[in-house]
């Protein structure tokens, strides 16, 4: 049973599109001050999660709360939970800034929250240049950056180390710390497995639309072995659910 | 630890309760930070600074670099002051003296083919430019009352658009006037027919924005929604006219643009069905309206699926 007050908490969801089962019963949740990180392959269901989570999808079952209050409760959602979803999602005849203005308008946060936000993820330097201009990882920091606008308690980030570079992902650890340093409430989906095996304080796995392992880090690293032991304790989990669906008695 | 297969239909385990913190960080324990749950100012504020928020965010998106600035105000007002500059032009060069000049109450005719529509279309390309740029869903996230979106455009264009309709439609009335007397010396801005067109066409520009906006969030598809909207006034409605019978005219008498521009005060072959130029209004504004509150609330009720 996870408590009502976690930071977030995802309960019995489940979600189909047509006859696709994409969320099977669904249980998870991340705690405030940790990070969470969801993996699974593609397909999995992580990020029709994550997308039940910010509201732009409904589930057909089960609950979503945050902080203890149902997501109809919470009048303006992007003011609790930051989200990251899609580095994509932007004008790309705005500069970063206006961008990041637009948003703060939005969420009724001071305009000046953009540059603060832009410092934070290293755009400050290309803030006045056109977010279409910008390059796949700067986009991942402008996504981010998007997440953390307003400084909410949860952020809720879907693959944020892709198209980062080795500067960039050392940064996003280190961004990381802070953010579960001061507290907050991080769950994160990704499959970058060597990150997730060294910053991770939690680690859930989906397969097939359902949690396959939702565990301490240490706990899942117990299940591998060798010197990538997350690699082999996420192959032997997600082997498991693959085997058993190729089997014959899949959904 | 739960570690379960895709069959498994066992309760999970109960989640382990000792957080487990990697020595890379130090960072505290799940336990010794505290949920609270700080009230949010945001809480406590009404729809009306929800809806003021998001007005302010549609205006922090108009930077110089929007087509609306240097492509659809500009087209919307020189098109038709262009063309009723060269007829004018050329009826003048003609010497027809004024005789089968221009009418106050006709003045509007090509604000009403063009303007009207280009505003639209400006309209229509922002929003839809939400959904394919990704942006509606970076808004949705933040403000989950979707239909502020929608509200909070067609405020901003709306406003934008009137007063363009309505600067345009009072500046070639005016302007006109004085340029051609030969042939827009009959148009009197200021008589009852003049102020009333400056004033029904700005309002019926808004309606029409409205209907764009709410197939918008029907169909987020630009070119198919100007398409369909284009169709219908020049093709539909045109169509109707050479129909034979009282059934033709039945049809005409119920054309919604054509009762729109009654409305605005413009010169149409046939009378109001609805009392008068304001139960015309009333029927296209019915209809515009009616369309956007069906986008608003397919759009509040839509999964958003996403792209990624």
């Amino acid at each position: 049973m996870i408590p009502r007050d976690r930071g977030i908490a995802v309960s019995g969801v489940s979600k189909r599109f047509g006859d696709t089962v994409v969320v099977d019963d669904v249980t998870l949740g991340a705690d405030a001050g940790s990070l969470t990180y969801l993996l699974g392959p593609n397909g999995a269901g992580k990020t029709t999660v994550l997308r039940m989570i910010a509201g732009l999808t409904a589930p057909d079952a089960g609950t979503i709360t945050v902080e203890g209050r149902s997501l109809r409760a919470i009048p303006q959602l992007g003011r609790a939970i930051g989200f990251g979803l899609n580095p994509f999602a932007h004008h790309p005849k705005h500069t970063a800034r206006r961008h990041l203005k637009w948003q703060a308008r939005l969420a009724g946060v001071p305009a000046d929250e953009a540059d603060r936000v832009l410092e934070l993820v290293g755009l400050a330097p290309v803030a006045g240049r056109l977010t279409g201009r910008f390059s796949y990882g700067m986009l991942q920091r402008l996504g981010i950056a998007t997440a953390l606008l307003g400084d909410p308690r949860s952020v809720v980030l879907d693959e944020p180390a892709n198209g980062l570079d080795v500067e960039g992902i050392l940064w996003l650890r280190e961004l990381f710390a802070t953010l579960t340093g001061q507290g907050k409430t991080l769950l994160v989906a990704s499959h970058s497995l060597s990150e997730v095996e060294i910053t991770a304080h939690r680690i859930i796995i989906m397969g097939k639309g359902r949690v396959l392992t939702d565990a301490s880090r240490d706990d899942v690293l117990a299940l591998g072995s060798g010197p990538r032991r997350l690699e082999s304790a996420y192959l032997e989990i997600t082997r498991t659910s693959v085997d058993y669906v190729a089997g014959g008695s899949a959904r | 630890m739960t570690h379960r297969r895709a069959d498994d239909d066992r309760p999970a385990d109960p989640v382990p309760v000792t957080p487990s913190v990697p020595n890379t960080h130090s960072v505290p324990s799940t336990h010794s930070v505290p949920v609270t749950h700080p009230t949010d100012p945001s809480d406590r504020a009404g729809v009306a600074t929800f809806l003021a928020r998001s007005v302010r965010a549609e205006l922090a998106k108009l930077s110089v670099r929007s087509p609306l600035w240097y492509a659809v105000i500009p087209l919307a007002v020189l098109i038709p002051a262009v063309l009723n500059f060269g007829i004018a032009k050329a009826a003048q060069l003609s010497k027809i003296d004024g005789s089968g000049g221009m009418d106050t109450n006709n003045a509007a005719y090509w604000i009403l083919v063009f303007s009207t529509f280009i505003l639209m279309t400006g309209a229509v390309n922002s929003f839809c430019a939400e959904f394919r740029d990704g942006t509606a869903e970076i808004a949705f996230a933040v403000q989950p009352r979707r239909w502020l979106l929608p509200v909070a455009k067609l405020i901003v264009f709306g406003a934008i658009a009137g007063v363009t309709a309505m600067v345009t439609t009072f500046g070639i009335m005016w302007g006109y006037h004085r340029l051609f007397p030969d042939v827009w010396g009959r148009v009197d801005v200021f008589s009852y027919d003049g102020v009333r067109l400056w004033l029904g066409t700005p309002l019926l520009t808004v309606l029409v924005i409205a209907l764009g906006i709410g197939l918008s969030a029907l169909l987020p598809r630009p070119g198919l929604v100007v398409m369909l909207i284009l169709l219908w006034k020049f093709g539909v409605e045109k169509f109707v006219e050479f129909l034979q019978g009282d059934f033709g005219i039945l049809l005409q008498r119920w054309s919604p643009f054509r009762n729109a521009e009654i409305g605005a005060g413009q010169m149409v072959t046939f009378d109001s069905p609805f009392g008068g130029a304001l139960g015309s209004m009333l029927y296209f504004g019915a209809i515009s309206i009616g369309f956007f509150v069906i986008g608003m609330i397919r759009l509040s009720r839509a999964d958003l699926r996403g792209g990624n």
